[in-house]
């Protein structure tokens, strides 16, 4: 009998697959797909989406920066359940479950449950919170189905977004209630996403009002400790709201949209709510001159078993005028107005409140020209941001790029950079004082608890990013997309040695202030490849490399050098069987990072559309392993491991 | 007989870069947007009535033309030919110039073979031709139907104006639909 590893053996099984390869290109399935479109009505029509490159995505693509975009079709194929989740297809981004509840996220590096070079907006609203510099991701619950895209710029991009969008920006955007009219109902449930269900209506009123009003709810069970117990985690959210979009003439929209998000967590001895409403008024006078204004008022309550009690409430304006100057200048500039206020109150004796009232204000104003050195080849941009805010002043962000498209296939771009992270209320502000480690013996031979404590002299963290970037299509069904990045930070926060000493019975308390004593940079690179071997096919692969080099004090330079996968492979598939049948699955190998080792896991989605109102849809998640662990414990929250899970979901629109 | 493993793997890498291109260059494939534009142009044929002067009797067939560089591939001849409309066939062309569509009931002009309308319009118009472009300017030049791209979903404007002028009823239902225009 031969050996089924023999050299000749495998030698046919590759033979075998090009064959196979071959037969699926050869494969011309577009006479079908076109009978069947012309049977459905107007309207049917009218909902179809077309994945023709749009003057939109087009101008995506020649975008001076490492930009991913995940539509509609790739949240609903992805089977992920939140937003959080679905940023794990995006090549290079860093996606880790923290617990049950909660998710870290960052890209190039410097990921944690508190990271805090990634900024994040819905539909142009700020959901960094200002209180620790991070996102809540359990609080971000938006309905998937009604999400439009989600823009991912993996890099520097503070000179259109301002301060904070050091690493990364991520743009949730919905769709208008124009495109979600009708009735769209679903529902699901599983054994570790328990159950799903949303409602959404969608109407008008009159001829140039569309509204939508929605609501969902989700719940997840506990993840698990390892050894495999219940890790307690468990929890709930639910979301309501509307959207009205007015179509006052052709070139001029108004939106008004007001959302409302709880949830409890760690089995409900935690809670958090969000409250949000906003308006925007935008007038496209051409392709090349518009104006926009946008206002919106937020307020973020937590109430945590771990943390303290704080609500914040945020006032921003902003408004963002573009227009062009002869042939070869674009100009957009913008202005913008932020005001926050603070309530912290004590819940446990680990997280004093020192200073229960905060507010901040930050104002704002940026420009940057597109000039076109050579019409439809060479286009150079440059800008600035300037913004002041109220602990370190006036933070200037420029940047400089090149996009060179030699041909309509091929866009090849360089970029310079500088962005800041501005101190959160936790660092520059004296509002809270956290216990951190372990009580020690100091002046005096007394214990003293070491304590952290706000630094109103913290500057700025900084960077000056250096990338450079490639994509091509050098066939019809095969798109390579590349980005190499350089990044130099300086004056990166982190916790400094005792500086006060306040003796007390039975302890004293050591002041630890926040100080920037932590520099270094990082250096890799993202590559996508994406073939469409049929109609039907769609396979990605995905490949990112980051290599960090952070100094200053032990441990903290090595715990933000191996924050994040120095490797991250993905292979990601979409198949159409038939117009009914889909199977879509993804594999990803994650490399280790501090306190986690190295794993491989794997989504599946099967969906069965049995006409365009209904869909079925099985999914199984992190298939693997029975669980695996995706990040340490981190300060004031305990992680637990990702179990292995599966769920089913009816979805109906009608 | 030895053949190195690396030979096919080269051969693979073959079949998959080039393989892949000819097979694309030899049927250029029909984006989705002109699929659904495609069926959309049969649609509109079923919501608009031409004047009984256009046809010779109650059986021949509704005439499409397409203007210039044709988008449809074989996608529009796949839809009309086994479909009906009131009891008439459907018939597509491909036409060069703008004096040739005069025959036919509905004209689609590309973006990019606008420019050979230039000065057409009014005999179009008095000919009794749906008119239906893809372009911003398409509807201020005298055309009854504009295709525009909302996000990633195909739209279209009517200027119901243009519609009498030409002698052509546009049902209610189509009418509602489309983002209402004026010259």
């Amino acid at each position: 009998m031969k050996n089924p590893s023999s050299p000749k053996t495998r030698r046919r099984a590759s033979a075998f697959l090009s064959g196979l390869l071959a037969a699926s290109l050869h494969a011309a399935p577009s006479d079908e797909t076109g009978r069947n479109l012309a049977d459905l009505s107007l309207e049917q029509l009218m909902n179809e989406t077309v994945t023709s490159v749009s003057k939109k995505e087009q101008k995506l693509n020649e975008a001076p920066a490492a930009i991913s975009v995940l539509s509609n079709d790739d949240l609903r194929r992805s089977g992920a359940t939140s937003v959080a989740e679905a940023l794990r297809l995006v090549p290079g981004m860093s996606v880790a479950s923290v617990n049950s509840s909660q998710t870290a996220v960052s890209a190039r590096g410097f990921n944690s449950l508190y990271a805090n070079k990634l900024l994040v907006l819905v539909d142009g609203r700020a959901v960094y919170s200002p209180l620790f510099a991070g996102v809540y991701w359990e609080l971000q619950q938006t309905t998937l189905d009604d999400v439009d895209r989600i823009e991912v710029i993996r890099g520097p991009g503070a000179t259109v977004w301002g301060s904070n969008a050091v690493n990364g920006v991520i743009n949730i955007v919905t769709r208008s209630a124009k495109d979600t009219q009708g009735t769209l109902i679903y529902a699901g449930g599983g054994d570790v996403q328990q159950t799903m269900g949303g409602v959404r209506q969608g109407g008008r009123i009159g001829e140039k009002t569309y509204y939508r009003v929605y609501a969902n709810e989700q719940s997840r069970d506990d993840y698990l400790l390892p050894g495999g117990a219940p890790a307690q985690d468990n929890w709930a959210s639910q979301q309501g709201g509307f959207r009205f979009d007015h179509y006052a003439d052709e070139a001029t929209q108004m939106t008004w949209q007001t959302e409302m998000t709880s949830a409890d967590f760690n089995d409900r001895q935690s809670d958090t709510y969000n409250f949000n409403t906003l308006g925007r008024w935008t007038r496209d006078w051409s392709d090349r001159s518009g104006l926009e204004f946008q206002t919106y008022y937020d307020r973020t309550h937590r109430d945590e078993l771990t943390g303290a009690y704080t609500t914040i409430d945020t006032v921003d304006l902003s408004l963002q005028h573009r227009f062009g100057i002869g042939e070869r200048n674009d100009v957009i500039w913008g202005l913008g107005y932020r005001h926050i206020d603070g309530k912290a109150k004590q819940t446990n004796p680990f997280l004093v409140v020192r200073s229960p009232d905060f507010d901040q204000q930050i104002v704002s104003a940026f420009v940057q020209d597109d000039i076109k050195l050579v019409p439809d080849k060479l286009t150079l941009t440059a800008g600035t941001k300037l913004e002041h805010n109220d602990y370190t002043g006036i933070e200037i962000q420029p940047s400089v790029s090149l996009v060179f498209t030699p041909t309509k296939r091929q866009t090849l771009w360089a970029a310079v950079s500088r962005a800041v992270r501005t101190p959160s209320v936790l660092e520059a502000s004296p509002t809270f004082a956290p216990v951190f480690g372990a009580p020690f013996i100091g002046p005096g031979a007394i214990l003293y608890v070491p304590t952290l404590v706000g630094n109103p002299g913290v500057a700025s963290e900084t960077l000056w990013a250096y990338e450079l970037g490639w994509r091509i299509q050098p066939a019809d069904r095969v798109s390579v997309d590349v980005s190499l990045f350089y990044n130099d930070y300086e004056n990166l926060i982190t916790v400094g040695n005792p500086s006060v000493f306040i003796p007390g019975v039975p302890t004293g308390i050591a002041e630890l202030p926040w100080t920037n004593d932590l520099q270094g940079h990082t250096y890799g690179g993202e590559a996508a490849v994406t073939v469409s071997p049929s109609d039907h096919w769609r396979v990605t692969a995905a490949y990112s490399l980051l290599i960090a080099n952070i100094r200053g004090p032990a441990p903290f330079a090595e715990t933000s050098e191996n924050s994040a996968p120095r490797h991250q492979v993905s292979l990601r598939s979409a198949y159409d069987f038939t117009k009914q049948w889909s199977l879509d699955g993804q594999v990803r190998f994650v490399d280790a990072i501090e306190g986690v080792p190295a794993y491989v896991t794997a989504d599946l989605r099967l969906s069965y559309r049995p006409n365009d109102h209904l869909e079925f849809a099985l999914v199984g998640q992190n298939l693997l392993d029975p669980s695996h662990p995706e990040q340490a414990t981190a300060a004031f929250t305990a992680s637990s491991e990702v179990p292995r899970g599966f769920y089913g979901k009816i979805t109906w629109h009608f | 007989m030895s053949f190195p493993r690396h030979c096919l793997w080269l051969v693979f890498l073959g079949l998959l870069l080039f393989g892949g291109r000819t097979v694309c260059d030899a049927a250029p494939e029909v984006s989705k947007e002109y699929q659904v534009k495609a069926a959309f142009l049969y649609n509109f044929t079923k919501f608009v009535e031409w004047p009984a002067s256009r046809f010779s009797d109650a059986t021949s067939p509704i005439v499409i033309a397409v203007l210039g560089r044709n988008p449809f591939g074989e996608e529009l001849n796949a839809i009309v030919r086994e479909r009906k409309v009131n009891g008439r066939g459907l018939v597509v062309k491909i036409i060069d110039s703008a004096d040739e569509a005069a025959a036919a009931h509905l004209l689609f002009v590309g973006a990019d073979a606008e420019d050979r309308l230039a000065g057409k319009m009014d005999a179009l118009q008095k000919a009794g031709v749906l008119t239906v472009g893809e372009s911003p300017r398409f509807i201020a030049s005298g055309g009854v139907i504009n295709f525009t791209l909302e996000a990633d979903k195909v739209r279209f404007q009517i200027n119901p104006q243009a519609g009498e002028q030409t002698g052509l009823k546009i049902s209610a239902q189509l009418l509602k639909l489309a983002m209402i225009v004026r010259k």
